[in-house]
């Protein structure tokens, strides 16, 4: 360490880093050692530049379609990145040339940080090819001025006040491989909870509690600066530490570009039918409570005015059950009502609530049958609802539910209407008064009517009349009137019709004698409305009381009474039945309850407060109806949504495909064809999106995530901006050749770094050499990489990549071995040196 | 006739065991059924041989490929040909014992752990929960539904065989060879091939329906020559309706039915185990390590052999799959084990490569139902994607080389129960373990590189936090935390191994558990969201566990044997981690 006799910057090299490999001290001479330097950074600066300009383009070109490649946003970003770390270190190494001061060393690091984000704005509006010649004439500008300064540095050493010495001496500790590993201890252990807290709440609450936390944040920051610092304290870096520089530096790329995902990511969804156009998308992130006002204008057309809005937050962690949020709304300064959100539920599952207050009379009947055996059946009837308007219980009973049944279905059903009433044929004038009534003789048989030309033919009877057999329709079970009807026709019109004792206003069959008058026929049978043994009834007139009939098991155990709240009737020995609740005006009310914590069906619970005075309590889904509010003779709707953001561009669906595999049902792809329109020029453009080839566009990437075919076929895309994506990228490339180097050119560039002792070579022949392995590494590689892309996937794709690692190791063992022993032959000995 | 009468008699008689299957299986053993096996199919998503859907089929519904030992081809003509007996006999495979008493069946009584079609037909309890569990929304379902869901499927998969209906379930399969309509067959329209029974309304078919029936005939009558003449003219009456434009050709028929008579996989496995044998036996006779290499060549070759015919088969490369996935593995792992052993001429290599990769390839062999052999078409998002491609087998490779290492570590803690001293074959062989991790970081990191291009390419992001995604960094961070342990000199030999063992059961979690406890994206990947782990995994983590605390009593034995020594000798104590002899 000729600049500082041994010692660090700092004074603290002497103490306690014996044991880093990388760090293995070697007795330098001037000449020797600024080659090694000079080699280093140029190998880094070379690899750096060709990642980042031929490489990656090339790749993400290659990987992504041409035309919706924005050359100019990803180069400028790479560009960025490079700028960064290239202020960064430029800095460090001027620190060095100014006297060794901390000061320097300090802006070194800041400059490191800082850069990669302020570079950016420096080069936002740049072409890309000017920003290559920028960045390029930056990082030789660097190259020269670190090899032109650096023989020229003093080093004397530290002689700044104790308060930089302090943070200087902070910084070098952050390096220390032993803090590293204890922060990538304490990652891996916040991952592992991580993990286990997604799959028991959901990625949602995962990114709350753990991955966009500011103690994650925190975390992942110390490791930067650890990062950062054990890199720079190696300084000066030897030729072997190349892959090493390379790998570090990655990493903290690696972590710039995550920060700026996090503070610059923008991502929803879009769905669009064919033919339809959108301009703007629902967020997958942010919500809103929207309060409209909702006016009647003359002419009846209703219109909607935005009152209120606000972005609300309380859906971030499922496991807030209870927020407790108000919120004032206000209109044009004037305050309408507050809002209390009280419950949330990350997924959340619908449930009715029943209660005796609806605004239309319907019947419910909440009841308990006790049966013999002592076990209690809890039974639910409710009208107008297919599910609950009759039940079985197995074995026993047969229940039903009838509500608003005319008063002779209700008397039938008691068996109010007399014997004496059975086979009665009643014809009715429009006006339904009465014209002729005759009991029921030997069919056929004609009445007459007064009045009329033509009489009435009665044709065939039937007590249980079923549809079939070769008169079109026949008596099922005579002598047992379970549908009674008759056959009869006019005898002006000659068609017969059909008239039901149980359905007197079946409207098919019910004809008229003549053209000028209207004329019913009814046929009336009294033996009661029938009912099967065991079937317990419920029933209630228009306008009337419940009331129950139960059917025994002979024809005339027939049992009736009122069904009140409360009362229970025994049906058959031991057979009882308790009327727990009836609802007469029955509604019901949709309440959620939590069903996990992972995210689904949003809820949150709303209560309006108007002036002190507190509205019931709503459940609000999110993104679904709008609930109503009135306040005082103003009618408003609240709604919580997913807030939309406008894409700048209005982009048309002009068809959606589905292919399937040949021969099956299964699905291969999906794609949509659109038309983008610029907002600027208003030009459109076709393209197609499908499942792998996202559209991008002005820096939004659009993919086809699914479809849906209720209400014609939708295609819904995915919508995301990532800008730290752009600096994730190049830097995943870096980080993969600076492991590449650390774990294959290691040796080589150890053994020429370690040999500067008793070389017999001369510096040109050494650079020569470095840049022999390079080129042979590179055409070590190129087999595999011609093999992956050129020759298409399937089972090519691994030999692909065996290749490229077998190429590396070939290279290793058949280049840079016999290479490294040719240049440094010991003199005296001839042997190898380790 | 009266053959069937006896054997008729015979079913009535219940003596349901496996002789009788045999009997009257192996009277069929004389039918040639070289050209049958080669007639295509179209099975659900993709064109194969008879044999291929044969072998599937059997293994789906019985569990067991060659159920009785018999040729599935010959069972499932049986199935197809003379269901009015197939479907009385034991065909169907019941769920492991626990769950199979849940769902109200004894696997100690009747006919053990299989039951006929019309037992399970009628069988009460059963179709209850299957119509519970019918209605239960899909994530709602319990572990007993599911498995009596899965048992409702070999059920209606062995009735769709057989031609035969239960109540209103009709199913039929197009298993035969004839297409559908012209109109049909436009691109982008499904179609599907028609089962005998629809087939007959077209004119088309007129002659494969006769040979067809010929072939019932001469089955049923073991008529080995009727029954060839007539399997022949069936494969030409096909291929004289015409096949769509997207069948791939006869020749891959024959290859893939070649591929499924060779089984590479299971002979490479053996090779394999034979391998491992002779290089144990080489720290014995160190002559034995020259030919123990012979059987990993030799099995490397049929592996890799395999797996090309199988990627060729399925066009795309192995990634469908766990299945799929672990025999890359396998193959991955026996190539580093050769090249490694290549390198340093040591015999751990080659004896840990060798039992990595047959421990891996008799694990995917060994569980069909969580390791599907049956090669599938891929979902939409994988297909088309260049990157899927190189993701998967990257990651594969990575876990090859991490549990090579992880391998190492388990030799080194064995010997280490039994030597703790730090000897120089204790050093070499934690320096060992230590070699391979290098090569498994780069290939993970690449692995999760490129899956991230693909995430970004497919679904807009380039890392989600997915369980998986996560889990595969914290093995990366693992490893490095190893490495930078072993650079700075924290971790010595002991330190290593133990390290290496903590990653090694992260890289299981990765690979394996967040299969089963973890769902996220990847699940097509798995066993298909969170399901019950098989029991020998806590098996397996006891021996683990175990293994590691006898290890670390020892080294606690041995380190307070060290520092009685250095308190006797106060000037060699060095420090603690300069005693562990930090390696450069």
């Amino acid at each position: 360490m000729r600049r500082y006799g041994g010692k660090c910057p700092l004074d603290l090299k002497s103490q306690g880093d014996q044991t880093s490999l990388l760090q293995t001290t070697i007795d330098c001479h001037g000449s020797e050692t600024r080659l090694a330097d000079w080699a280093t950074l140029a190998m880094t600066w070379l690899i750096v530049d060709l990642t980042l300009f031929i490489f990656l383009p090339l790749q993400l070109d290659a990987a992504a379609n041409s035309r919706w490649q924005e050359g100019g946003n990803l180069g400028f970003l790479s560009m960025a990145s490079i700028m960064g770390v290239a202020g960064g270190v430029f800095l460090c190494l001027s620190a060095l040339r100014f006297g060794a001061s901390s000061w320097w060393f300090l802006i070194g690091h800041a400059g490191a940080f800082v850069a990669p984000f302020v570079a950016p704005a420096g080069l936002i509006g740049f072409p890309v090819s000017s920003s290559i010649v920028i960045v390029t004439a930056t990082t030789l500008l660097a190259v020269v001025a670190g090899f032109c300064f650096l023989p020229r540095s003093t080093g004397s050493g530290v002689q700044d006040d104790a308060i930089l010495r302090v943070f200087g001496r902070a910084f070098y500790c952050l390096g220390d491989i032993k803090l590293g590993i204890t922060l990538m201890i304490a990652l891996v252990v916040a991952l592992f909870w991580g993990t286990w807290w997604e799959s028991w709440y959901g990625l949602k609450s995962a990114h709350h509690v753990f991955y966009t936390s500011w103690w994650f944040g925190l975390l992942l920051l110390g490791f930067g600066v650890s990062l950062v610092s054990a890199t720079l304290r190696k300084f000066p870096w030897r030729l072997d530490q190349t892959g090493w520089i390379v790998v570090h530096l990655a990493l903290v790329l690696i972590l710039v570009g995550s920060f700026m995902t996090f503070w610059g990511k923008q991502e929803g969804e879009l769905g669009f039918g064919e033919g339809e156009a959108v301009s703007q998308f629902a967020s997958a992130t942010e919500t809103k409570l929207e309060v409209r006002e909702l006016t009647t204008r003359n002419g009846g057309r209703r219109i909607r005015r935005k009152v209120w809005e606000s972005a609300v937050t309380f859906d971030q962690d499922p496991r807030a059950t209870q927020p407790d949020e108000h919120f004032q709304v206000h209109d044009h300064g004037l305050r309408l009502f507050e809002l209390l959100v009280d419950r949330f539920y990350s997924d959340g599952r619908e449930r009715l609530e029943s209660n005796d207050s609806g605004a239309s009379p319907r019947l419910a009947v909440f009841a308990n049958l006790l049966a013999p055996d002592g076990s209690r059946v809890p039974i639910e009837l409710v009208a107008n609802d297919p599910r609950r308007v009759s039940a079985d219980v197995a074995g026993m009973l047969h229940l039903q539910l009838m509500d608003g049944v005319s008063d002779k279905v209700a008397q039938s059903l008691r068996r109010e209407i007399g014997p004496s009433q059975t086979g009665q044929v009643v014809v009715l004038n429009g006006d339904s008064i009465e014209v002729v009534s005759a009991p029921m003789g030997e069919v056929p048989f004609e009445i007459k009517i007064p009045g009329q030309n033509s009489s009435l033919r009665i044709l065939r009877r039937f007590d249980t009349f079923r549809v079939g057999g070769p008169n079109r329709w026949y008596d099922a079970a005579p002598g047992n009137p379970t549908n009674p009807a008759i056959e009869y026709s006019w005898t002006a019109k000659q068609e017969p019709s059909l008239a039901f004792a149980w359905q007197p206003g079946f409207a098919v069959h019910t004809s008229q004698a003549e053209d000028d008058a209207t004329l019913n026929v009814r046929y009336k049978v009294a033996s009661g409305y029938p009912l099967s043994p065991g079937t317990f009834v419920v029933a209630r007139e228009t306008g009337g009381e419940a009331f129950w009939v139960y059917q025994g098991a002979r024809e005339n155990d027939r049992l009736s009474g009122f069904g009140h709240q409360g009362e229970s009737a025994e049906l058959a020995p031991g057979l009882t039945i308790e009327f727990a609740k009836v609802h007469e005006f029955h509604s019901e009310t949709p309440v959620f309850e939590r069903k996990s914590y992972r995210s689904g069906n949003q809820v949150a619970r709303v209560q309006v407060d108007i002036g002190g005075k507190k509205n019931r309590e709503t459940w609000l889904p999110l993104g679904l109806t709008p609930t109503n509010i009135r306040v005082g003779n103003r009618d408003f709707e609240l709604s919580w949504s997913k807030t939309t953001v406008p894409l700048g561009f209005r982009l048309r669906l002009d068809d959606f495909r589905r292919k399937f595999y040949p021969g099956s049902s299964q699905e291969r792809a999906f794609e949509s064809d659109v038309t983008v329109f610029d907002s600027a020029s208003g030009s459109g453009e076709g393209l197609m999106i499908d499942m792998n080839h996202p559209l991008r566009y002005q820096g939004w990437r659009l993919y086809q995530a699914r479809f849906s075919t209720q209400g014609g076929e939708r295609s819904y895309l995915n919508v995301n901006r990532d800008p730290g994506l752009q600096v994730t990228w190049p830097a995943c490339g870096l980080l993969f050749l600076g492991l590449v180097i650390v774990f294959f050119q290691k040796p080589f560039l150890r053994q020429v770094a370690h040999g500067t002792q008793g070389i017999s070579t001369s510096k040109n022949t050494r650079i020569l050499a470095v840049c022999l392995v390079l080129v042979g590494a590179v055409v070590a590689v190129l087999p595999g990489v011609i093999l992956m892309f050129a020759l298409g996937e399937g089972g090519i794709v691994l030999l692909g990549i065996l290749a490229i690692v077998a190429g590396l190791w070939l290279e290793t063992r058949l280049l840079n071995g016999p290479l490294a022993r040719r240049l440094i032959r010991s003199p005296a000995s001839g042997e190898v040196k380790s | 006739m009266n053959r069937r009468f006896l054997l008729f008699a015979l079913i009535m008689l219940a003596s349901f065991n496996d002789g009788f299957s045999q009997d009257s299986l192996d009277s069929k053993a004389p039918l040639e059924l070289s050209s049958l096996r080669e007639l295509p199919v179209l099975d659900g998503d993709r064109f194969k041989p008879l044999d291929s859907l044969a072998r599937e089929s059997v293994q789906a519904v019985t569990g067991r490929e060659r159920f009785g030992s018999h040729d599935p081809v010959v069972v499932f003509l049986d199935w197809a040909f003379e269901s009015e007996f197939a479907c009385d006999f034991p065909f169907v495979k019941l769920p492991d014992a626990r769950t199979a008493k849940e769902l109200g069946f004894n696997v100690n009584e009747g006919h053990g752990t299989h039951r006929s079609w019309t037992e399970l037909s009628h069988h009460q309890q059963f179709r209850g929960i299957v119509r519970e569990a019918l209605k239960t929304a899909s994530e709602d379902r319990s572990v007993v539904e599911r498995e009596a869901l899965r048992l409702h499927g070999r059920w209606s998969l062995f009735a769709a065989i057989a031609g035969i209906s239960h109540k209103n379930e009709t199913s039929s399969l197009g298993y035969l060879p004839f297409i559908a309509s012209a109109e049909e067959m436009r691109e982008g329209v499904p179609y599907r091939w028609l089962s005998p029974a629809e087939a007959s309304f077209d004119e088309r078919a007129t002659r494969a329906l006769a040979a067809l029936d010929k072939l019932r005939l001469g089955f049923r009558n073991e008529d080995a020559l009727a029954f060839k003449t007539a399997a022949d003219e069936l494969v030409t009456a096909a291929a004289a309706i015409g096949y769509p434009a997207s069948f791939p050709g006869a020749a891959k028929m024959k290859q893939e039915v070649f591929y499924h008579r060779v089984q590479p996989f299971f002979h490479a496995s053996l090779l394999y185990a034979l391998t491992a044998f002779l290089a144990l036996l080489a720290f014995f006779l160190p002559r034995a390590r020259l030919f123990a290499f012979l059987p990993l060549i030799l099995g490397l070759g049929l592996h890799t052999w395999g797996l090309f015919e199988r990627s060729s088969l399925s066009d795309r490369a192995l990634i469908g799959n766990l299945y799929e996935s672990l025999v890359f593995v396998a193959a991955c792992a026996a190539l580093i084990g050769l090249v490694f052993e290549l390198q340093k001429k040591c015999r751990w290599f080659l004896l840990g490569g060798s039992l990595l990769a047959a421990c891996s390839l008799a694990a995917a062999l060994s569980f069909p139902e969580a390791m599907n052999p049956k090669i599938t078409a891929l979902r939409p998002v994988l297909v088309n994607n260049f990157w899927i491609h190189v993701h998967v087998p990257t990651i594969m490779a990575s876990y090859a080389a991490l549990g090579l290492a992880w391998v190492m570590a388990h030799a080194f803690l064995i010997r280490y129960l039994f030597h703790p001293e730090n000897d120089s074959k204790s050093r070499e062989l934690a320096r060992l373990t230590y070699s391979v991790m290098p090569l498994g970081l780069i290939l993970l990191l690449a692995g999760m590189v490129l899956g991230g291009v693909w995430a970004d390419a497919s679904w807009g992001r380039f890392w989600g936090w997915d369980p998986k995604e996560t889990w595969s960094f914290i093995t990366w961070i693992v490893f490095l935390v190893i490495v930078h342990g072993r650079w700075s000199g924290w971790l010595g030999d002991f330190g290593t191994s133990m390290g290496t063992m903590i990653g090694g059961w992260a890289l299981m979690w990765t690979y394996y558990g967040v299969n089963f406890f973890q769902s996220g994206l990847h699940s097509y990947a798995g066993a298909g969201g969170p399901a019950s782990p098989p029991p020998w995994l806590w098996i397996f983590s006891a021996i683990e566990i175990s293994l590691c605390a006898f290890a670390v009593m020892r080294w606690r034995q041995q380190s307070s044997a060290i520092s009685s020594l250095t308190q006797e000798a106060p000037d060699v104590a060095g420090g603690d981690a300069a005693a562990e002899g930090a390696q450069p």
